[in-house]
């Protein structure tokens, strides 16, 4: 969504992979999109410093990631209505569970988080979208801390329909989760360096070898030297966009540092962003781009940057 | 600084296809709402609903799902008056607001009806959009329930001020479907008889549909190409309500703080605003939470602060409605003129606010005003905006 501005910091970071066993009386009510988001947000949070049950806090608050979102939900109520005799056949409690907002709000209520509240839902570049919109926020003085989380889940019937729909190969079927704290730099000084997203962008072209250009393109804007940068590709090679003759085309030969295995859909950049951040702490890479290619819609690249040293204010 | 105006707006309603219709019909105290069973015997749901008459047809005949055929035709509207090679291009970008999508192609395939939910998801109809009009920058969904029209026209205001983009098409769109209208009536939250938004009688919600588009373009960008402004953005924010994931806060604690947000981001007092488009659904608990909030945030001046909600005129359209009640008050800023709260017979006297009903109310020296919308989930959203 956006390119300059001062950076914020990644104090925290968050993955859930499958159902891992949330047992709890609130998460049985979720889907396993809402499990999956939750999950994640919770551990970003936790390794942020941040703890669970405070008053609402209007200067933090949530940032949610979803392609297909409440879906299965969404088609358990249909699937229900289309059996139904009377309203009394339906279940309110999965009807209510049909807005794609659940994460965010699940979230606001766990933690305490009053402040922004909002959910991207862009296809595979909504983590883009989500980063770019929580840096933004949190760069202009309206947020001090955000969380921002990627979320899919999907029952058998919502995937069956995704390989019909989109033509994508292997999908999560149990939830997946990925999650960042993004702080602002200044006023929160730590003594424990973090990375930071610098910056990147997402744009829309529908015909791929442009769609790398741009974003090759927008990588050199942010970066002097992008030719050097770590890469995180974070979708799938469907279509052989990303493959590494491409990435060279655009004059991105870095190191790949991470690729996924599978389609996270709308949890990819989120995905990315936290391989990016374990490649930047372990010293694996100084700067690395996320890249994120949506065959249908629009793609993006996020740019992270070293650990900041001392008190948390970067360079 | 950057500056988001609007500069054009479209709209498509039960009132009709186009801004003027809505206006006019809205100013006459019309209703769009008709009874469910002169639409058909089969639904479940028996509750009114404002349904749009006559959908716009796609002209290049490629579209068939009825949220997309509603963008398309707001969308008409907006492009009808701009010059040819403004939109195409990377400095353009699209923000669509939707609960849905393309559900109802969806809810079809699931059903054995389609053979293909390709084209159904989230992000569809802003994708269509771009692809219809070249535009090449951000193409955004967002999806916060009920307050998703609000926050796509405030992230089309961000991209714009941040200079991430020249110009957005900024949308909400939703389609009624028999999804949403048996999902809302099992949930209890529909009214069977009529529609009164901050009435003593009110008993619930009705749903409609429809789609509003705004053109937010930089202030200075737009002056130069020869526009006339309509009215600037000058500042959105949000907040949940971190209380319940269906029923409001009762005291507004998430409104009051996406309204703080919003007055904070653009730089004006509470008391500078003259007048409020309200969610105002018509159920108790959310008239009653708006309430609250607005005497929370406006103080005394609550109860004088001239108030409208559109919803029992057009029903509340969802993630539409947002966008709608922006464009609605887009309007309301540059005529100096209220339309009556269609549905208000009997204001609620323990609301404690001045609901604008029966007859359009004069508002020659409005200036500045604000619209919110609050949802499902806890999500609480709201726009400053100023006349040009």
């Amino acid at each position: 969504m956006s390119g300059a501005g001062p950076p914020v910091l990644v104090t925290g970071t968050g993955r859930l992979d499958g159902d891992e066993g949330e047992t709890s009386a609130r998460s049985r009510r979720m889907d396993a999109f809402a499990r999956a988001g939750v999950a994640a947000a919770g551990r970003a949070l936790l390794e942020a410093g941040y703890s669970r049950g405070q008053a609402p806090d209007p200067r933090t608050g949530v940032v949610v990631a979803t392609s297909l979102g409440c879906r299965a939900s969404i088609a358990e109520h249909q699937l229900a209505l289309s059996r139904a005799a009377s309203l009394l056949d339906l279940s309110p409690s999965v009807f209510a569970r049909t807005v794609h907002s659940t994460v965010a709000g699940e979230l606001a209520i766990e933690w305490g988080l009053g402040g922004a509240a909002e959910t991207v839902t862009s296809g595979a570049a909504s983590g883009v979208d989500a980063l770019l919109l929580a840096r933004d926020l949190i760069a202009s003085g309206a947020a001090d801390r955000l969380v921002v989380a990627g979320a899919e889940g999907l029952s058998e019937v919502v995937a069956r329909g995704e390989r019909l729909g989109s033509g994508a190969s292997v999908l999560p079927l149990a939830g997946v989760g990925a999650a960042l704290v993004l702080e602002r730099a200044a006023p929160l000084a730590r003594a424990t360096p973090a990375p930071c997203l610098l910056g990147g962008v997402s744009l829309f072209s529908p015909e791929p070898v442009e769609a790398l250009e741009r974003l090759a393109a927008a990588l050199g804007e942010l970066d002097g030297d992008p030719g050097s940068l770590g890469l995180v590709l974070a979708s799938p090679e469907d279509d052989g966009a990303l493959a590494p003759e491409a990435l060279a085309r655009g004059g991105l030969q870095g190191p790949l540092l991470a690729r996924p295995s599978a389609d996270l859909l709308g949890s990819s950049a989120l995905a990315g962003a936290v391989a990016a951040v374990e490649a930047l702490r372990t010293g694996r890479a100084s700067r690395v781009a996320v890249v994120v290619r949506d065959p249908r819609g629009p793609s993006g690249v996020l740019l992270f940057g070293a650990p900041v040293s001392g008190p948390g204010v970067p360079r | 600084m950057r500056v988001a105006a609007i500069t054009a707006i479209g709209a498509v309603t039960g009132l009709g296809v186009g801004v003027e219709p809505l206006w006019e019909r809205l100013l006459d105290g019309r209703s769009a709402f008709v009874p469910a069973a002169s639409l058909t015997a089969t639904h479940l749901s028996r509750a009114p609903v404002a349904r749009v008459a006559d959908v716009p047809a796609d002209p290049l005949g490629q579209v068939g799902e009825r949220a997309h055929l509603l963008l398309l035709a707001a969308a008409g509207e907006v492009l009808a008056g701009l010059p040819r090679g403004l939109v195409p291009g990377p400095r353009t970008a699209v923000v669509v607001g939707t609960t849905l999508g393309g559900n109802r192609l969806f809810c079809e395939w699931l059903d054995g009806t389609a053979a293909s939910p390709e084209g159904s998801d989230l992000a569809s109809p802003a994708r269509l959009l771009a692809l219809r009009t070249g535009a090449r920058g951000p193409v955004v969904t967002v999806s916060s329930a009920c307050a998703s029209g609000t926050a796509a026209v405030g992230t089309a205001a961000r991209l714009v001020r941040t200079g991430v983009a020249d110009r957005v098409l900024a949308a909400g769109v939703d389609a009624l479907s028999e999804f949403v209208r048996a999902g809302f009536d099992a949930l209890k939250a529909l009214s069977h008889t009529v529609v009164r938004p901050f009435d003593a009688r009110r008993d619930g919600l009705g749903l409609g549909e429809g789609a509003a588009v705004l053109l937010v373009e930089e202030l200075g960008a737009a002056v130069a190409r020869g526009a006339r402004p309509l009215a600037v953005v000058r500042g959105y924010g949000s907040a949940g309500d971190a209380f319940h994931m269906t029923r409001p806060s009762p005291v507004g604690d998430g409104l009051v703080r996406a309204l703080a947000a919003a007055l904070a981001d653009a730089g004006v007092d509470p008391e500078r605003i003259g007048f409020v488009s309200a969610h105002g659904t018509g159920t108790l608990l959310n008239d009653a939470m708006e309430a609250a909030a607005f005497g929370r945030v406006f103080g005394a001046r609550a109860a004088s602060l001239p108030l409208h909600s559109v919803k029992g005129a057009i029903g509340h359209t969802l993630g539409a409605a947002g966008a709608l009640e922006a464009a609605l008050t887009v309007l309301v800023l540059t005529r100096a003129l209220v339309p009556p709260t269609v549905g208000l017979g009997e204001p609620d006297p323990s609301l404690g606010l001045d609901v604008v009903a029966r007859v359009p109310r004069p508002l020659p020296d409005l200036r500045l005003a604000v619209s919110t919308s609050s949802a499902f989930a806890g999500t609480n959203a709201a726009l400053v905006l100023e006349r040009a």
